[in-house]
């Protein structure tokens, strides 16, 4: 079941003369629990890319589908709720809020819709992430592979569309780097969870079952991993 | 280069500059507000000094030849030189010299330097010492220099933050400067210098504003000094107060600068580039109340200026300090304006309408100009008197039964005053015109018509201190029964006036006077009065007029008949009533401006710390809108905050009022449901409001600042991408 299309999708800073297209008419289709690896050149358009299917920028044209959703024609407050319920965004830098504690940061896509998370699922994704006892600790007192796994379970918690993750392992040493790739392998095995990872490392791409190449904002290389 | 780069930035960034100008504006006005009035102080203390002990910086205790006095004036440095009551009294130009030059013009002329005399205390108030008191320094310039010190210190850590938020909103820009090579010294330089140039206008156009505004309190304090009869407060001025004023103004300045300015220049060029570093939060309150009130979204604000409450500081002490003192002396004032209504006009409504005072000896009143007062339309009754201090001594026997029960006259009076076997008792003298005894006496009884040369009527009461409190008094009857008593002018008892028989009343006449504890009153006649003594004292014309609506009319008949008179004073029951609201609506005024402008350092402050830290603030926003807070929720949140800064200090002096009105009014007898009525509602509702919304407005200006953000932007690192 196809769950993200975006077909011509072109983003364009600036103006001319001095105008860079991030992203030109590219197109791109994720079937739904595939766990894709999108790798690239710095300046290939992957950012730009990752940030438009997660709604937090616009492109120039072109359509987004996710979930038969066009994120192109959302208002702002449309597309702050959709990023709450239908994306779950990992940062390299966490982007954790620092006076919330773990299980506060966790919920908080949720406390924002005024709603509770069930009960078992927020212990199942705790229990997987390691993070069952660290929940009244503030982020300040976690390590860098703690604070990334809390984003991780973050992103999880509201059972998004699509897990978007943008260099989740760049500020990581090798041993927590592999243990977040390994989570979110988990994830999309045992949640049926479909993945985004966005990476310059190849050795991370090559955990992903399909691995898209960017140059100068257009698909050079889509091969399926076996 | 700087010089370029400072004025661009400025040019560009006029909000930047803002929260600088408002800071220097303010801490300049205050300390032109404390110089000013530290200098009329003095001013006033020396004119005081002058008009009671002359203008004079030494003085030779003997007479001297006009050769002498010639030698004198001629001396370098002496401005000149009186002769007059057995004395010459000197002053100089220079009065720096005067401990010098003095024992020099003594050894000239052949004097004794025993018959000098130094004006020691003039001299030190002009901050000139003599040889002993240079050993042990009097105190009052070292405290004057502490004062000020103290208050720029004070203001230092007020406003450093408005200039750190500037210096702060600029990290970014400042982390590029040092990339390329700046070094802490330029930077701070350029910082310290770009303060000093903001602040130069803001810092004279307070001084001016200082001294305005001091000069408006001095307006105001001698038009009701002068509507009370008080000599009035003139104000004082010198160029030299506005040289110091601007000094001080000048290092407040740019110590508020430099601290700000050595940290950031401190700051690591990565860390800049990155809008600084934030530091872990290692520990937060929890704030259920807000959280289960607001929702995350009031949870996330509450805990939000938790984190940054060290930047707030100053704002939630101004703010705190403004609405504490504004509220606890509005509370103040009204119960002061309660009580003095009780005490003052309330208490002597029915004693009088009209006050006449006429000093002696010029304000002798005749029996014509009583009979004329008597005479005006509209003066229901005068009652015409003087006061003169008296003594007399009181046996044991001649104590009433009551006052013998209650332990005795020194058991109800602690500092009695016992000679031999008897006690010397205050025992003041009303000498009213004879007219006026008259009327008195046939009120209460006396009619022994031939005694009145040697009758005093008794006002036989004594507060009976032993068994009732000073808020509720109980009389007992003074003396037991009539008798002779001895006068004394002297309380010692020494100086015999002459003998008075009693009349005794418990009836006391209706003035406005106030009658000393346990005196033994006495009103008299004023033929009675000069077979005592030939002492002319003040006269005081009590007047009391038919309706309410005539007393001012009759107020300025009076005063036409007495025209001329001397040194007299008509004061009327009205216009005292207006002058009294007057005075303390001068004390609102004066409160509410000292406060609007400490409650301005804080919204200042509020306005820096929504104007600056945009680079920190936009990356928290970014964090909450990446997790998809709208922009519905965005404005909630900086509501709550801006909610939570405005009520804060308003809910933290709510019980500190409380507490002050309950024991304030209990110990100055005043119901608290009679203050209620009165309570300064309206002007604190007013206050608070304005504090709100000032802050509101702070909010919603840097709130247009943080919401046009590129949510990519603030979400990127750019030290590690």
């Amino acid at each position: 079941m196809e769950l993200l299309k975006c077909t011509d999708l072109t983003k364009i800073y600036g103006s001319k003369p001095n105008e860079v297209t991030a992203l030109n008419a590219l197109d791109l289709s994720v079937e739904k629990g595939e766990f894709v690896a999108i790798v690239g050149a710095s300046g290939s358009g992957k950012s730009t890319l990752l940030h438009i299917i997660g709604g937090v920028d616009k492109p120039t044209s072109g359509q987004v589908l996710l979930d038969k959703t066009d994120l192109a024609t959302m208002g702002e407050t449309q597309a702050a709720v959709f990023r709450r319920r239908q994306v779950g965004l990992i940062y390299q830098f966490y982007n954790l809020i620092p006076t919330l504690n773990v299980e506060k940061n966790i919920t908080l896509p949720m406390a924002l819709d005024k709603r509770k998370p069930e009960p078992e699922y927020f212990d199942k994704i705790t229990g997987i992430l390691g993070l069952a006892d660290k929940l009244k600790r503030l982020p300040g007192a976690l390590s860098g592979g703690e604070q990334q796994r809390v984003a991780i379970a973050r992103s999880l918690l509201y059972r998004p569309a699509l897990l978007l993750a943008d260099e989740p392992t760049g500020n990581l040493d090798q041993k927590n780097s592999q243990e977040i790739i390994d989570l979110l392998k988990l994830s999309n095995k045992n949640l049926n969870q479909t993945v985004l990872l966005i990476t310059h490392d190849e050795k991370i791409a090559l955990e992903a079952s399909r691995i898209i190449t960017l140059q100068d904002g257009r698909i050079v290389s889509d091969k399926k991993n076996s | 280069m700087w010089k370029d780069y400072s004025l661009s930035y400025l040019k560009k960034n006029k909000a930047a500059g803002v929260s600088i100008m408002a800071a220097a504006l303010i801490a300049s006005l205050f300390i032109s507000m404390l110089c000013t009035l530290l200098y009329n102080m003095w001013q006033d203390d020396l004119a005081r000094l002058i008009e009671a002990e002359g203008d004079w910086h030494a003085a030779i205790n003997t007479t001297l030849t006009q050769a002498d006095l010639k030698a004198i004036k001629s001396y370098a440095g002496v401005e000149d030189a009186v002769q007059g009551g057995g004395r010459v009294e000197i002053r100089f130009n220079s009065m720096a010299r005067v401990y010098d030059d003095m024992p020099v013009i003594a050894q000239k002329l052949g004097i004794s330097e025993e018959d000098i005399l130094y004006h020691n205390l003039l001299l030190s108030r002009y901050f000139i010492f003599s040889p002993e008191e240079k050993q042990d320094p009097p105190l009052l310039p070292a405290f004057y220099a502490a004062v000020v010190i103290l208050l720029c210190f004070s203001l230092i850590l007020i406003i450093k933050n408005a200039f750190q938020f500037s210096m702060s909103a600029r990290l970014h820009q400042l982390g590029i400067l040092k990339s390329i090579g700046a070094t802490p010294k330029q930077l701070r330089s350029v910082f310290i210098q770009e303060a000093l140039f903001l602040s130069l206008v803001p810092m004279i156009a307070g001084n001016f504003a200082g001294i305005g505004l001091c000069y408006g309190f001095f307006k105001l304090a001698s038009d009701i000094t002068t509507q009370l009869n008080i000599s009035g407060t003139r104000f004082y001025y010198h160029f030299f107060i506005f040289a110091i004023t601007l000094l001080a103004s000048l290092a407040t300045v740019f110590f508020s600068a430099w601290l700000p300015a050595r940290k950031l220049s401190k700051t690591t060029p990565l860390e800049a580039i990155a809008g600084g570093t934030e530091a872990p939060v290692t520990k937060v309150r929890s704030f259920r109340l807000l959280s289960s009130l607001f929702g995350i979204e009031g949870e996330l604000a509450r805990k939000s200026l938790f984190v940054r409450r060290k930047a707030l500081r100053t704002a939630t002490i101004s703010l705190t300090v403004s609405f504490f003192v504004i509220s606890i002396f509005l509370d103040f004032i009204t119960l002061s304006e309660i009580s003095t209504k009780h005490t003052y006009f309330e208490r002597y409504k029915n004693a009088w309408d009209i006050m006449i005072t006429l000093e002696a000896p010029d304000g002798r009143l005749t029996q014509n100009d009583l009979d004329a007062l008597r005479g005006v339309d509209g003066v229901a009754s005068l009652t015409a008197y003087q006061k003169s201090d008296a003594f007399t001594k009181l046996k044991a026997d001649a104590f009433s039964g009551a006052v013998k029960t209650a332990g005795g006259y020194d058991k109800l009076n602690s500092s009695g005053v016992a000679q031999n076997d008897a006690f010397v008792v205050e025992a003041p003298l009303f000498i009213f015109d004879d007219e006026s005894f008259h009327l008195f006496a046939n009120e209460v009884g006396f009619t022994q018509t031939g005694n009145e040369k040697t009758t005093a009527i008794v006002l036989n009461t004594i507060w009976n201190s032993a068994n009732s409190s000073f808020k509720n008094k109980e009389y007992v009857p003074f003396l037991d029964h009539n008798q002779k008593l001895t006068l004394y002018s002297d309380n010692g008892a020494t100086k015999e006036m002459g003998e008075v028989t009693t009349f005794l009343t418990a009836t006391a006449p209706v003035l406005r006077e106030e009658f000393k504890n346990y005196s033994l009153v006495q009103i008299i006649s004023e033929s009675a009065y000069k077979t005592l003594s030939q002492e002319e004292t003040d006269w005081f014309v009590n007047i009391r007029c038919t309706t309410e609506q005539e007393i001012e009319a009759v107020a300025a008949k009076v005063g036409a008949l007495l025209e001329g008179r001397g040194e007299s004073a008509i004061e009327n029951r009205p216009q005292a009533e207006r002058a009294n609201a007057k005075m303390y609506q001068g004390y609102r005024t004066l409160l509410l401006v000292v406060c609007s402008l400490l409650a301005f350092i804080g919204i200042a402050n509020v306005f820096a710390n929504t104007m600056g830290y945009v680079y920190q603030r936009r990356r928290e926003f970014a964090r909450y809108q990446s997790l998809g807070l709208t922009p519905k929720g965005i404005t909630k949140m900086l509501g709550m905050e801006a909610l939570v800064i405005a009520i804060k200090p308003i809910l933290l002096s709510i019980p500190f009022n409380v507490l002050f009105v309950l024991f304030a009014a209990n110990a100055s007898g005043i119901a608290i449901s009679e203050f209620v009525e009165q309570a300064p509602a309206a002007a604190l509702l007013l206050f608070s409001a304005a504090i709100v919304f000032a802050v509101f407005v702070s909010y919603a200006i840097g709130a247009r600042n943080l919401k046009t953000n590129d949510l990519l932007d603030a979400l990127k690192d750019d030290t590690l991408r």
